[in-house]
């Protein structure tokens, strides 16, 4: 009897500390996944996508001698991908699962 | 700190060759700018070598601090990517240790500041995302192209989002190497320009910017760590979605 309580209490402590051991990773994921530091980030992450973008259309241009047609279309994908990226660090990278679970949780 | 001599705040950026050297009609002599480099390497290579010189079951001063960074990295790995991860422990740590010691550097008077010049973030920046697109690759073989197309994406939707979702990924390694570059181009800019105003402004009102750059040299001690810190953890990320796609 003695014995098998112990078992089944080392077991209870065994769940208890892995439950508490996966919690405190889920929050040390979340932390460090939302704390973005500095507003320089995002500011740098919309230039970078209007710098790319806009390149990649105007070497495409270059290349296919349509100057200003995919100069145009490519700015604006530039801008698209920008904000992505700027979506993608506030909400952690695995966004959309995440967001959605929390408010059924709350 | 003197921005005397009649040399504008932009000067201490100069790169200017110690020893020249031409090998096949490149240049590749030994400038400022490597010789921080290796003083930065060396540095970190002092630092760790000799402070696990002991190996002592409790660790002292020394050897508690390089353990300390050791585990800073380590425990960031381990949050942002997972067990798997922990192969690329080497690489990250030589890549934050670095920026770090090469940033903290830069706030010595009179130093040169090697993370300052954007061929050098962004030489790091690229070997990163080529790095980890292979190692996406790799890992998940043509597969990988998934990683273009969000879930869920309605059809109608896919070839514009494919679009959008390469061009943000070939704006990691710019926006990975101006973040770095421009950072502390900007505060040691800022540093100089305001230590003018000491000396222009003289006796009288002097020590008004005086004070403020005796704050902002704290400040950019801090901003050395961040930026180091960031780099780093934004390696992580990447990393993570190389491997687990999201």
């Amino acid at each position: 009897m003695d014995n098998d309580e112990g078992k089944t209490s080392l077991e209870e402590l065994d769940k208890k500390l892995n439950s508490a051991l996966s919690k405190k990773e889920e929050e040390s994921k979340k932390s460090s996944n939302s704390a973005g530091p500095g507003s320089m980030r995002v500011g740098v992450e919309l230039m970078a996508g209007v710098f790319v973008g806009a390149g990649l259309g105007y070497f495409l241009d270059k290349w296919l001698d349509t100057l200003p047609i995919f100069f145009i279309i490519f700015f604006f994908f530039g801008v698209a991908a920008g904000a992505l990226n700027i979506y993608k660090l506030a909400a952690g990278t695995g966004g959309e699962e995440k967001t959605d679970q929390n408010p059924e949780e709350n | 700190m003197s921005a005397g001599g009649g040399h504008g705040p932009l000067h201490q950026f100069v790169i200017s060759p110690m020893a020249e050297m031409h090998i096949g009609g490149m240049d590749v002599s030994f400038t400022n700018s490597s010789l921080f480099m290796v003083l930065a390497i060396s540095l970190v290579t002092f630092f760790l070598v000799g402070g696990m010189r002991k190996q002592a079951l409790v660790p002292g001063r020394w050897q508690s601090m390089a353990e300390l960074t050791y585990e800073f990295i380590a425990n960031m790995i381990k949050d942002n990517v997972g067990t798997e991860g922990r192969s690329y422990f080497p690489f990250i740590f030589s890549l934050f240790m670095f920026i770090l010691v090469c940033n903290l550097l830069g706030m010595v008077p009179y130093s040169f500041t090697v993370t300052s010049h954007i061929v050098v973030t962004f030489a790091f920046a690229f070997l990163v995302f080529l790095g980890v697109t292979v190692i996406g690759f790799v890992k998940h073989g043509l597969g990988f192209f998934k990683f273009f197309l969000p879930d869920g994406t309605p059809w109608w939707m896919a070839p514009l989002m494919i679009f959008i979702e390469v061009v943000a990924y070939l704006a990691r390694p710019i926006s990975l190497s101006v973040r770095l570059a421009a950072n502390m181009m900007a505060g040691h800019t800022m540093l100089k320009v305001i230590a003018g105003f000491v000396i222009g402004m003289g006796w009288a009102l002097g020590w008004l910017p005086f004070a403020l750059l005796t704050i902002l040299v704290g400040f950019e001690i801090f901003v050395a760590i961040l930026q180091a810190y960031i780099f780093a953890i934004l390696v992580c990320v990447y990393l993570n979605d190389a491997i687990h796609m999201h």
